[in-house]
C-alpha cells in the first residue's frame, strides 16, 4: 500500500476538522431527542451533526482526489501566540485588576515586537489607548468598567 | 396619502436634533473606522456596537445603520484607492474603480461612487415608503413553512457568492447553525453543548465570534504577513467627473438602483447579488465592453447604486422577516435584540417611529456621507496612509471591551480569541468566515421555525414543499444557486485576484 497523497490539503483539513466538529456534536448530543413531529432539543443539532460529518466526509474526499494541488497557507504563528495571549490576559485581569493593569498586559503582549526596539512607543500608545478608552467608554458612556478595582 | 404620513413620521423623528447628531456620529465613525487599513465594514461594527448600549432603540438602530453605510462606503474608497474590497460587495468595484485611480482618475471614482450612492439611497427610501406596508402584510401569510423556507435560501445564496468551494460553504453554514444552537433550547428549556460554562447558557455571544473570526484574525494576519500599502496607492488629481464621465454613468445609475432595490427585497441574498448583477448587466449592455476592467466608470457607478439601493430596501426583509443579508447586517440585527427589539412584521404595526425612523435617516445620513466624503476626502486619503502598526493595539483594545460589555462576561473575550484563532485557522484552509457568522444569527429562527412546521405537520417532511410559496421559495433558491454556479466560471475568474486578498491573503 502506498501513503495516501492528498492533493489539495485545504480542502482536505478543513473537511476533517468540520467532520470532527460534526463527530463531537453527535457525541454529546443533548439526551432528548424526541420525534419528528415534537422535537426534543437534541433533534436538530442531530440533523446538523449528521449533515456536517457528510460534508466534512465529502471534503476530505474530494480533497484527496483534487485535481489541483494545494497546499495549506501560512500561518503567523508568533503574533498569533502573543496577540491572542494578550487578549486572555486582558479578559482574566479586567475584572479582578481592573482596565489599567488589563490594558497595559494588552498592549504590552500585543506589541511584543515593538517592545524591545521602542519602548516609548509602546508606552506612549499604551497611555493614549488608556486615555482613550476610559473618555469613551467610562467616561461618556459609562459602561461598568473600573480604572483600578477597589 | 399613508405613504407621505409615514415618511412625515419618519422624518420628523430623524430630524430631532439629537437622532442627527446619532446619525453623523455614526456615519463619520464608520467611515472613519472602514476606512483605517485592516477593518472591513464588519469588524467596524464589532468595535463600534458598545457605544450604542445605553442608547434610546431608535437612537442604536439610527447610529448602527450609519455605521453600516459609513463603513460601507469607506469600504469602496479603499476598494478605488487601493484595490482592497473591505467586503465582499465591494469586490466589483475594485474591477473598474482601481484602474481608474491608477490612470489618476480616483477623484472621479470617488465622486461618481458618492453621488451614484446617493442618488441610490433617495429612490430606494421612496420604494421602501411604498412597499414595505405590502411586504409586511405579505409576510403575515408567512408560515412556518415558508419562513424555513427562506432562511435555508439566505443561507444558500449568500454563501454561493464565496470562492470557496461548494462543500466548504455549506459545512461554513452548518457549523454557523450548529454553534447557534448553543445555550438553552427556548422551547424546552434544555441545555445544550453549555459543557457547564455559565456565560453559555443563554446562548452563545455572537459578537464575540464575529470579533474573533474578523477583528482578531486580521491583526494576527496584517502583523503576520505586513502588506506593502503605500506601493498601492494612487494620486488623487481632481475631484470633479468631466461632463463625459457624467453622461455615461448617469443610466447606469439609473439600471443599478432599479436593479439592487428589486433584488434587496429578496431576504438574504440582495445586496451581495445586486452589485455583481449590475456589473454584469452593465458589461452586456456596453458598446464596447472591452473597456471593462481598464477602468470604465459605468462599472464604478452601476454596481455601487445597486449596491446601495440593495443594503436600503434590504431593511424590509431584515426588520419584517428578521432575516440579514451576509455577516455585517447579521451584526446589526444583533444588536437590535440586544436592545429587546425582535424582528418581525409587528415591528412595522408596534414600532413604526422606529421603522419609518430608521429609514429617514439612512437618507440623511446618506447626505451627509456626501458632504463628508467630498470636500474631505484628502483627510480620508491621509488616514489610509496610517501605518497598521501604530492602530492595531487600539483596534484590538476596542474591540476587547466592545465583546467584553455586551454581556459584561470575561469569558466572552476569551471565547474571541478561541475564534481568532480558529479564523487564522480557516485563513490557512481558505473558508470564508461570513457564511458561519450568517448562521449563527439564524440558527435559533431556522430551528423555531423548522419545528413548528413539522409539528403542524405532524412530523411530515414534505410540509416544506407542499406548500405552494415555500416551494417556490425553494425552487427560487435553487435556480438561483444553479445560475450562480455556471456564473461563477466566469466571475471568478475575473475577480479572482480580488477574492484571494480576502479569503487567502495572496497581495494582489
Amino acid at each position: 500500500m502506498t501513503m495516501l497523497k492528498i492533493a489539495d490539503k485545504r480542502q482536505f483539513w478543513s473537511g476533517f476538522f468540520f467532520f470532527c466538529i460534526g463527530a463531537g456534536a453527535l457525541v454529546h448530543l443533548p439526551a432528548d431527542l424526541g420525534t419528528a413531529a415534537s422535537m426534543g432539543p437534541g433533534y436538530f443539532p442531530m440533523l446538523l451533526g449528521i449533515c456536517l460529518v457528510i460534508f466534512g466526509g465529502g471534503s476530505m474526499f474530494f480533497g484527496v482526489r483534487s485535481s489541483e494541488k494545494l497546499e495549506l497557507g501560512p500561518i503567523p504563528f508568533l503574533p498569533l501566540i502573543m496577540i491572542l495571549g494578550g487578549v486572555v490576559a486582558f479578559s482574566f485581569l479586567l475584572r479582578p485588576v481592573g482596565l489599567v493593569v488589563a490594558l497595559f498586559f494588552l498592549v504590552g503582549l500585543s506589541c511584543y515586537h515593538l517592545v524591545r526596539t521602542h519602548p516609548f512607543r509602546v508606552l506612549l500608545t499604551y497611555l493614549f489607548l488608556l486615555a482613550l478608552t476610559w473618555f469613551v467608554f467610562i467616561y461618556v458612556i459609562q459602561l461598568p468598567i473600573e480604572l483600578i478595582r477597589q | 396619502m399613508e405613504l407621505l404620513q409615514n415618511l412625515h413620521l419618519g422624518f420628523s423623528v430623524a430630524l430631532d436634533p439629537i437622532n442627527v447628531l446619532f446619525c453623523l456620529i455614526g456615519a463619520a465613525g464608520g467611515t472613519l473606522v472602514g476606512i483605517l487599513p485592516g477593518i472591513g465594514p464588519i469588524t467596524a461594527i464589532a468595535m463600534l456596537l458598545p457605544l450604542t448600549f445605553k442608547m434610546p432603540a431608535i437612537g442604536a438602530l439610527i447610529m448602527l445603520s450609519g455605521i453600516y453605510y459609513g463603513a460601507h462606503h469607506a469600504g469602496s474608497t479603499t476598494a478605488i484607492m487601493l484595490n482592497m474590497p473591505g467586503e465582499p460587495t465591494s469586490v466589483v468595484i475594485c474591477l473598474d474603480g482601481h484602474p481608474m485611480a491608477r490612470a489618476g482618475r480616483a477623484g472621479p471614482a470617488l465622486c461618481i461612487s458618492a453621488l451614484g450612492s446617493f442618488f441610490a439611497g433617495c429612490a430606494s427610501i421612496v420604494a421602501i415608503a411604498g412597499l414595505s406596508p405590502l411586504l409586511a402584510e405579505m409576510s403575515m401569510m408567512f408560515g412556518p413553512a415558508e419562513y424555513f423556507s427562506t432562511i435555508v435560501m439566505a443561507l444558500v445564496t449568500a454563501s454561493v457568492l464565496t470562492n470557496d468551494k461548494r462543500l466548504t460553504t455549506l459545512s461554513m453554514s452548518v457549523l454557523g447553525l450548529l454553534l447557534g444552537c448553543i445555550g438553552t433550547d427556548l422551547t424546552t428549556g434544555d441545555e445544550r453543548y453549555t459543557f457547564g460554562v455559565p456565560a453559555l447558557t443563554d446562548a452563545v455571544n455572537f459578537v464575540a465570534i464575529a470579533v474573533g473570526l474578523f477583528a482578531f484574525t486580521e491583526v494576527v494576519m496584517n502583523v503576520g504577513f505586513p502588506v506593502q500599502r503605500a506601493l498601492a496607492m494612487a494620486k488623487v488629481t481632481g475631484l470633479f467627473p468631466t461632463r463625459k464621465d457624467l453622461k455615461e454613468s448617469w443610466k447606469p445609475v439609473l439600471r443599478g438602483t432599479a436593479l439592487g432595490g428589486f433584488l434587496g427585497i429578496f431576504p438574504g441574498t440582495g445586496p451581495l447579488l445586486s452589485s455583481f448583477a449590475s456589473y454584469a448587466m452593465e458589461r452586456q449592455l456596453a458598446d464596447d465592453p472591452s473597456r471593462f476592467g481598464q477602468g470604465a466608470i459605468e462599472g464604478v457607478a452601476g454596481p455601487e447604486a445597486a449596491n446601495n439601493a440593495a443594503a436600503l430596501t434590504h431593511f424590509i426583509p431584515m426588520l419584517t422577516l428578521g432575516i440579514p443579508a451576509g455577516a455585517a447586517m447579521a451584526l446589526m440585527l444583533g444588536a437590535l435584540q440586544i436592545q429587546g427589539i425582535s424582528p418581525g412584521p409587528q415591528v412595522l404595526t408596534k414600532y413604526p417611529d422606529l421603522f419609518w425612523g430608521v429609514v429617514a435617516s439612512m437618507w440623511i445620513g446618506n447626505m451627509m456621507l456626501l458632504v463628508l466624503n467630498l470636500p474631505m476626502i484628502g483627510i480620508w486619503i491621509r488616514l489610509l496612509r496610517v501605518p497598521f502598526q501604530t492602530l492595531y493595539p487600539g483596534i484590538l483594545a476596542f474591540c476587547c471591551i466592545g465583546t467584553y460589555s455586551v454581556m459584561s462576561q470575561a469569558f466572552d473575550v476569551r471565547l474571541a480569541a478561541l475564534f481568532g484563532l480558529v479564523g487564522v485557522m480557516f485563513k490557512a484552509m481558505n473558508c470564508s468566515p461570513a457564511p458561519l457568522v450568517l448562521a449563527v444569527v439564524l440558527a435559533p429562527l431556522l430551528e423555531e421555525n423548522f419545528r413548528r412546521a413539522m409539528i403542524m405537520s405532524s412530523g411530515d417532511a414534505s410540509v416544506f414543499v407542499a406548500r405552494p410559496i415555500s416551494l417556490c421559495i425553494l425552487l427560487l433558491t435553487v435556480v438561483l444557486a444553479l445560475m450562480l454556479s455556471m456564473r461563477r466560471g466566469s466571475f471568478s475568474r475575473l475577480v479572482s485576484g480580488r477574492f484571494a486578498f480576502i479569503l487567502g491573503r495572496k497581495p494582489v
